[in-house]
């Protein structure tokens, strides 16, 4: 993986992503918007739910995983996979395997890829382990066209084999079905121009964005204000993810999702130096530069604050954030107040307890 | 003894209090959870055993204030 000298950004990531003002990652040539999320939130909500709910909700988010991942996989490989008709090339897995990286969600390694219908994957340092299974089930689906079962999973430090069987029974030997390039459903945001005029002046990329790091090797990206891995994610899928946690346990799942964040973050800023010295701006800047919203107007009284939020991926998600943010440097409970201006527009109040 | 909400009286009010944060559907399913995983014949033990629960996981979504609250019920005084 190619990555710029000036900013340390992937090239394949500069040139297939771009920064707009409004504070979204938008995709180019796509209707997909993207947003970078350290992985530890990610667990953090994992636990949440599967604490409550055992198994089941475990498997309703991996599930979730599964569907979003091999519709974005479908996304990624796009035209080579409508010409593959017998089995995958040597282009499609390299793609697949740059794609994982690059997003950092691991390295991925075919090691054996049978034409009746097994296949050995190995898949170094992923992201997060739950979803390991999920996305290995995801690249079967998008290549083949079938749901896949792990017949065998093994457990290597930090590497997971999986030996993966199609799920449809006779399913050996038959010539695969021809696949249809997808898309995920949406309308493609206009993106109004690149981050201001403070961009890499070789690959384009925001220079802020240069405290991602990408790690080639491993297929992962660590944040170096958060210091946390972090991940880059479909928004659309992880709002997916979410609508399918709502439709089993009701709207609570939102208001749950806004205080698991807020603790996170507030935890996160006690812990870290670098964060607790960054200043309320520059933390509200940084969540921008992840994609996550932009935030055009604050407002600061003796009770709290109030902030203007544009184009929130998750309202309830971002919002969590702020407020982690906001209880820290009060020092005390805060409580959110969310109202909806216009469209992808919203006023957060946070006040003191 | 068992209440109208179909828990013994202990976790009754615990899960009243529960439900406030993170509704009815996932304060039931994780009392139910909870009661058939520690088993029923000895009502103190899971009352001993969510009282870890609540230092340990609650942390994840409840503020300090919040778990004593739910501590405080459990322990009957809330």
């Amino acid at each position: 993986m190619e990555i710029c000298f000036e900013c340390g950004i992937p090239i394949i990531i500069s040139r297939n992503f771009e920064w707009s003002i409004d504070g979204q990652i938008l995709k180019r040539h796509s209707p997909n918007r993207y947003v970078v999320i350290d992985c530890d939130q990610l667990r953090t909500l994992y636990e949440l739910f599967t604490f409550l709910d055992g198994p089941r909700a475990a498997t309703i988010i991996c599930e979730a995983r599964r569907k979003a991942m091999a519709v974005e996989i479908r996304d990624v490989l796009g035209d080579i996979i409508i010409r593959s008709h017998f089995y995958p090339s040597r282009s499609i897995l390299g793609k697949l395997q740059l794609f994982f990286k690059a997003f950092g969600y691991g390295d991925l390694r075919l090691k054996n890829y049978d034409i009746n219908g097994t296949s050995v994957i190995e898949f170094h340092n992923p992201h997060f382990q739950p979803f390991a299974e999920a996305e290995v089930k995801a690249i079967w689906e998008a290549l083949e066209g079938t749901q896949a079962i792990v017949i065998q999973k093994v457990i290597r430090d930090s590497c997971i084999v999986f030996t993966l069987e199609s799920a449809e029974e006779g399913r050996k030997y038959r010539l695969r079905k021809k696949l249809v390039k997808t898309s995920i459903p949406g309308k493609k945001p206009k993106a109004k121009e690149l981050a201001g005029d403070k961009t890499c002046s070789t690959c384009g990329s925001p220079i802020e964005a240069s405290r991602f790091t990408w790690n080639t090797k491993k297929g992962s990206i660590y944040d170096s204000v958060r210091e946390r891995h972090v991940c880059l994610f479909n928004t659309q899928s992880l709002n997916e993810l979410i609508n399918d946690l709502m439709k089993h346990y009701d709207d609570k799942v939102n208001e749950l999702i806004l205080r698991a964040v807020k603790i996170y973050t507030r935890n996160l800023v006690k812990g870290s130096r670098i964060l607790r010295e960054m200043g309320t701006g520059s933390f509200l800047r940084s969540i921008s530069i992840k994609g996550e919203t932009l935030i055009s107007g604050v407002e600061e009284d003796a009770r709290g604050a109030e902030l203007i939020l544009e184009n929130p991926w998750n309202i309830h998600f971002v919002s969590g954030e702020i407020a982690g943010w906001y209880e820290y440097i009060y020092n005390r409970r805060c409580e959110t107040m969310l109202e909806e201006r216009k469209e992808n527009s919203w006023q957060l109040r946070v006040e003191k307890l | 003894m068992m209440t109208n909400t179909g828990y013994p009286k202990e976790l009754d009010k615990f899960y009243e209090q529960l439900r406030v944060y993170c509704g009815d559907i996932l304060a039931d399913t994780f009392i139910t959870r909870k009661i058939y995983q520690y088993g029923q014949s000895d009502e103190s033990a899971y009352i001993e055993k969510l009282r870890t629960d609540l230092y340990l996981y609650f942390r994840i979504f409840l503020d300090d204030e919040e778990i004593d609250g739910l501590m405080k019920t459990l322990e009957g005084e809330g």
